[in-house]
């Protein structure tokens, strides 16, 4: 079992399989299902501009599961919202990372790389790291700001 | 009148367009650009952005929540 034996869906619903990522650095993010301005998106959206051309790949994954304990402070204020979260990189359909209808792949993550306080996804903007041989190789916690992983990314990159 | 509102799920200010319509018992056709892409390619298309709400009062395009453009348009 690796990580290229997932398919995904991206938000029209037509099927990614993840075998098209081979060779390149994955970093697989949990983003949260609201839209608005969040510092994580526009840090990993640096990220993307910057390493996409490298070899670097993010791959967003919307999730609901955190909806109710969002602060929900700036994005209620502006009066629009950017199609696709304001990012370049994909962004895919919305899934559950935690219980029963957890997404595989993300049931697969979390055995690859359990959190520090269990396996479960606690929080918006858990990442994954993946290297260009599809094994996860780290898991960062959603504070970790997305600035503090690009010195392992550009490792990973060589 | 035709009225289009361009629209994604999870976006507050989307919801308020969309019920300020409904307030003033003024009908329109909602397109969902998160999950119609050919819906997104008109809108990116027609307005040369990727904000929305968008919405289109007989050809006319207002971006984002306006109440006060969307009762000029509608003539309330």
């Amino acid at each position: 079992m690796s990580i290229y034996d997932f398919t995904v869906k991206d938000t029209y619903g037509d099927e990614v399989p993840l075998s098209d990522f081979k060779g390149k650095v994955l970093l697989i993010v949990n983003t949260a299902s609201k839209c608005g301005f969040t510092p994580q998106f526009e840090g990993l959206e640096k990220l993307y501009t910057e390493l996409s051309e490298k070899g670097l790949e993010i791959l967003g994954f919307p999730s609901n599961q955190f909806a109710n304990q969002d602060p929900g402070t700036n994005e209620e204020i502006r009066n629009f919202c950017l199609l696709n979260y304001g990012v370049s990189f994909p962004i895919f359909e919305k899934i559950d990372v935690n219980g029963d209808d957890a997404a595989p792949l993300y049931q697969y993550l979390k055995k690859e790389k359990g959190g520090i306080a269990g396996k479960n996804i606690k929080w918006n903007f858990t990442k994954f790291l993946v290297d260009k041989d599809g094994k996860v190789v780290k898991r960062y916690a959603s504070a970790t700001t997305p600035e503090a992983i690009r010195g392992d990314i550009i490792k990973l990159l060589g | 009148m035709e009225v289009n509102v361009y629209s994604i799920p999870n976006c507050p200010m989307c919801n308020v367009a969309k019920e300020f319509l409904k307030a003033n018992s003024i009908s329109f056709i909602e397109h969902d650009v998160a999950s119609d892409r050919q819906a997104a390619k008109d809108m990116i298309v027609k307005t040369g952005q990727k904000a929305v709400p968008v919405v289109e009062i007989d050809g006319e395009f207002i971006i984002g929540f306006d109440q006060d453009k969307m009762e000029e348009l509608l003539g309330l």
